[in-house]
C-alpha cells in the first residue's frame, strides 16, 4: 500500500510520525492531510529509511535542489559534490536531471549519496536513449518512456516529474494564445516535438493509468510536470498555462483515486502581482494538491542573479501557499551551475521559504527569529551561529574578526548604554 | 560622482564631540547645528536626521518593552543624549532652525526613524508607530516651510506587515516619498541579507515605497568589501525593477526584449540587456563557453531550439 492508501485506511506510518514530530503536529492530523491529498511524503517503498520530507498545507515550506550531468558536462564526481553541498546547505529534497553519460549510474550514486528524497524526470533518459539509438528524440517510443519510468522507480526514485498534463488541447491553446517564449520546459519541449512530428497524442497523458500503475507499485509520488509553464513575464497566466492547470487538476483527481500521491509543478516567470492569483488558481483547480514551484522569478532581466529574482518570487509564492520551492541558481539562463552556485541557490531559496513560513505562521517559525533578535541584543554570537540559516558565514566572520566586544571609545559616558539602561527601566542620569 | 549625495550630520557631530571632550554624549546643540550647516554649505543634497525621535517616543518605548530597543546608530545616540542631558531632542525642539538651513541650500530632508524596528518581533510596535505619527506632523511643517521632505523606514518587517507599514506611512505622512532600508523579511540570514532585502524591497516598492536603500550580504557581520557593495546594489535594483513591473506597464518592455532575445538564442543581446552585463558575460563564459548557440544547462535538449523546430516558427518570432 502507498502512504496515501495507508492514510486512508487510518494507518499512521513511520513517515507520518516523523513528520508530526518535526513539524510540531499530531500524527493524526498528518495522517488526515495525507489521506486528503493536501500533504505528500515522497518515499519509494524500495528506498529504505530516509529523512522524511513532507510537503503541503500547514507544513514548513520545503526546498528542492537540482543536479545532474549533461551532454556538455559529464562529471559524476562533481555532481556528487553538488549533492552533498545542497543537502549540507539545507535542501529538503533533490532532483537528479542527468542527461549525459551513464545516467543509470549517476542516479544510483544520487540515491546512495543523500538521505533526502530523490526525484527525477524519466523522459530525459528516454529521449537521450532514443537520440543515441536512432539519432533523434522523435524516434522515442511510448515503450521507451514507460521503460524509463519503471526502471527508475525500481531503482528507488521517490518522486518523478512526468509531463502528463500536456496534450493536443493544450498545444492548440498555445498556438491560439501566441506566446513570446512558447515552451521553456525541457520535458515539455521534448514531448511537444514528439507529438507534432509523430502526430500522436502524448502517451503520458493518453496512457495515464499505466503511469499510475507503475507509481503505485513503488509508491512513487507523482509530480505533474508543468510542460506549459510560462518562460517570461509576458506569458504569465495566459490561456495556455491555465489550460494546462485545468488538465492537471483532472489528473490530480485520477491519481488520488488510484492511490498515488500527487503534487503539481508550477512556474517559472511570474510578475509579483500575478503570484497570488497563480497559487490560488492552482489550489482551486488542483484540489489543494501541494504546489511545487520553480522560483518563481520576479523579472526576466537578471541573468547571473536569478537566485535573487527567485528568492523574491519564492517568498511571495510560499506566502501565498506554495509548498515546495525549487531553487534557481545564479547560473540559470547562462549555463550549468558550479558547486558554489548550488550553495548560493539553496540558501537563497531557504531565505525565501523561511520568510514565507513567517507569513504563513508556520509553527515555530516566529520563535526562531525572536531568539535571533534576542541573541543580537545580547551580543550572543554562539546563539547567532546556532540560529543562522548558514552558520558557516558567522563562523567565518568570527574566525577573521573575533567577537569584537562592545565599543569603548566613550568610556562610562557611552550614549548608547545610557539610552539602553533608561529604556530597560533604569533611572534617568 | 553625478548622483545626489546624502549624509547623516549627527555622525560627524558625535565624533567631533568625542574627540574634543572624550564622550560623544557631550555634543552641544550648537555643535550639531554647526555641522548641519557646514554639510549643507558643502553641497550635500539630502540629509538624514532623526527629528521625530523625541521624549514622547522614548517614554512610550520604555513602557512598551521591545526585543531590540534601538538599532539605528543615530537614534541610539540621540536617545542617550536626551536621557543624559534630560533635554528634548534638539532636532525636534529646534526643527524650525533646521528647516531654515535646508531651505537656504535646498537640501532635501530625509526624516530618519530612530525607532525603526530591528527584528521581526518589533515590527509595527508602539515606538515605531508613535514616531511615525510625529514624522507625519514634521512632514507638514517641512512642506509649509518650502523644504522638500521624504521619510525613512525599516528595517526588519515580516512579509505580511509590509503593505500595512507602507500604507500607514503614506497616510500619516500625507504621501511623502518613503525611503526604506531593505527591509529584511527574516532575522535569520546573516551573510545573505542582500537576498533577504531584495525580497522585502521588492514587496515594499510594490506596496508604494519609492526609494530602496541597499543592504549588503554582510550586514550584521562587518563592513562590506567592493564585491559585496556591487552585489548589494544589483540586488536592490532587481527588487526595484520587480516592483516597477507591478506599478508601470512601460517597465515590461525590458523583460519583453530579454524574452525575445532568449527565444531567438541571441546571446549578444541577452548579455547586453542583463541588469549586470559584466557578470552575466563572465558567468556565461565560465559555465557554457563550449556550448555554441545553446547553453550547457540543457545542451542538445534546449527547449527553445526543439520547440522552434516543431511549432513551425523560426526562432526569431518577436
Amino acid at each position: 500500500m502507498t502512504q496515501l492508501l495507508k492514510a486512508r485506511a487510518g494507518h499512521i506510518t513511520v513517515d507520518m510520525e516523523k513528520t508530526a514530530l518535526a513539524e510540531g503536529l499530531s500524527p493524526e492530523s498528518v495522517r488526515a492531510a495525507v489521506a486528503a491529498g493536501t500533504v505528500v511524503i515522497p518515499r519509494n517503498k524500495v528506498r529504505g529509511e530516509i529523512d522524511s520530507c513532507a510537503i503541503g498545507k500547514d507544513l514548513r515550506t520545503k526546498v528542492n535542489a537540482l543536479i545532474g550531468t549533461s551532454g556538455d558536462r559529464d562529471d559524476q564526481d562533481m555532481e556528487v559534490r553538488k549533492l552533498r553541498i545542497a543537502v549540507a546547505a539545507g535542501a529538503d529534497g533533490i532532483m537528479d536531471l542527468s542527461t549525459g553519460g551513464d545516467i543509470d549510474g549517476m542516479r544510483r550514486r544520487s540515491l546512495s549519496t543523500v538521505s533526502v528524497p530523490v526525484g527525477s524526470v524519466p523522459v530525459y533518459q528516454a529521449a537521450t536513449r532514443a537520440m543515441e539509438r536512432d539519432g533523434g528524440i522523435v524516434a522515442m517510443t511510448p515503450e521507451d518512456m514507460f521503460a524509463a519510468i519503471e526502471a527508475q522507480a525500481a531503482d528507488g526514485v521517490d518522486f518523478m516529474a512526468i509531463h502528463c498534463a500536456l496534450n493536443f488541447g493544450v498545444l492548440d491553446r498555445l498556438r491560439k494564445t501566441g506566446r513570446v517564449t512558447d515552451i521553456v520546459s525541457r520535458g515539455g519541449a521534448l514531448l511537444t516535438g514528439w507529438m507534432l512530428h509523430n502526430q500522436r497524442e502524448n502517451p503520458l497523458f493518453e496512457q495515464f493509468d499505466r503511469v499510475l500503475a507503475i507509481l503505485k507499485d513503488y509508491d512513487v509520488t507523482l509530480s505533474l510536470g508543468d510542460a506549459i509553464r510560462p518562460g517570461c513575464i509576458a506569458d504569465s497566466l495566459d490561456g495556455a498555462q491555465v489550460q494546462g492547470l485545468l488538465v492537471a487538476g483532472d489528473l490530480v483527481r485520477r491519481a488520488r483515486a488510484a492511490g498515488v500521491q500527487v503534487m503539481v509543478e508550477g512556474p517559472g516567470h511570474v510578475p509579483m502581482h500575478h503570484v497570488e492569483a497563480t497559487i490560488q488558481l492552482q489550489k482551486s483547480l488542483c484540489h489543494d494538491a501541494p504546489y511545487f514551484v520553480l522560483g518563481t522569478l520576479a523579472t526576466d532581466v537578471a541573468p547571473g542573479y536569478d537566485h535573487l529574482t527567485s528568492a523574491v518570487g519564492g517568498a511571495l509564492a510560499g506566502a501565498a501557499g506554495a509548498d515546495f520551492i525549487c531553487y534557481v541558481t545564479p547560473a540559470e539562463h547562462l549555463g550549468l551551475p558550479t558547486e558554489e552556485d548550488v550553495h548560493a541557490g539553496v540558501i537563497a531559496a531557504r531565505v525565501a521559504a523561511h520568510a514565507a513560513d513567517l507569513a504563513k505562521g508556520v509553527r515555530g517559525s516566529w520563535e526562531k527569529d525572536r531568539r535571533m533578535a534576542q541573541a543580537r541584543a545580547d551580543h550572543d554570537w554562539a546563539a547567532q551561529v546556532e540560529l543562522a540559516l548558514d552558520p558557516e558565514k558567522i563562523r567565518d566572520h568570527l574566525r577573521c574578526q573575533g567577537e569584537g566586544g562592545a565599543c569603548r571609545l566613550c568610556g562610562a559616558d557611552c550614549a548608547v548604554n545610557i539610552g539602553l539602561a533608561y529604556l530597560a527601566g533604569g533611572p534617568s542620569v | 560622482m553625478t548622483r545626489p549625495v546624502g549624509t547623516l550630520p549627527l555622525y560627524q557631530a558625535l565624533t567631533e564631540a568625542r574627540r574634543r571632550s572624550g564622550a560623544a554624549v557631550r555634543m552641544t546643540v550648537d555643535d550639531l547645528f554647526a555641522v548641519i550647516e557646514k554639510q549643507a554649505a558643502d553641497g550635500v543634497d539630502f540629509l538624514a536626521l532623526h527629528c521625530a525621535t523625541n521624549r514622547q517616543t522614548v517614554e512610550s518605548a520604555r513602557r512598551s518593552g521591545r526585543t531590540d530597543h534601538l538599532v539605528s546608530y543615530g537614534g541610539s545616540h540621540l536617545v542617550g543624549w536626551m536621557v543624559y542631558h534630560e533635554r528634548e531632542n534638539p532636532l525636534y525642539e529646534y526643527f524650525d532652525r533646521l528647516l531654515a538651513i535646508c531651505r537656504q541650500y535646498d537640501v532635501t530632508l530625509s526624516l530618519a526613524d530612530g525607532w525603526r524596528p530591528g527584528c521581526m518581533a518589533d515590527s509595527l510596535d508602539v515606538p515605531q508607530i508613535q514616531e511615525m505619527v510625529i514624522l507625519g506632523e514634521l512632514v507638514q511643517q517641512a512642506r509649509a516651510a518650502g523644504v522638500q521632505v521624504m521619510v525613512k523606514g525599516p528595517g526588519h518587517v515580516p512579509l505580511t506587515q509590509i503593505r500595512s507599514t507602507v500604507t500607514l506611512q503614506k497616510r500619516l505622512c500625507t504621501g511623502a516619498p518613503y525611503f526604506v532600508f531593505g527591509p529584511l523579511v527574516t532575522d535569520l540570514a546573516p551573510g545573505y541579507d542582500h537576498v533577504n532585502a531584495a525580497i522585502g524591497g521588492a514587496v515594499s516598492a510594490w506596496a508604494g515605497a519609492d526609494f530602496l536603500c541597499y543592504v549588503t550580504a554582510v550586514e550584521h557581520l562587518r563592513l562590506p568589501d567592493r564585491q559585496e557593495v556591487r552585489e548589494g546594489v544589483v540586488a536592490a535594483r532587481i527588487a526595484a525593477h520587480a516592483a516597477d513591473l507591478t506599478r508601470n506597464p512601460a517597465a515590461w518592455q525590458w523583460d519583453y526584449d530579454m524574452s525575445c532575445a532568449r527565444k531567438a538564442l541571441d546571446w549578444q543581446k541577452q548579455l547586453a540587456l542583463a541588469i549586470d552585463p559584466e557578470r552575466a558575460t563572465s558567468l556565461r563564459q565560465a559555465r557554457s563557453a563550449d556550448s555554441g548557440d545553446t547553453c550547457a544547462m540543457c545542451g542538445k535538449f534546449c527547449a527553445m531550439k526543439v520547440v522552434a523546430q516543431y511549432l513551425g516558427k523560426e526562432a526569431a518570432v518577436c
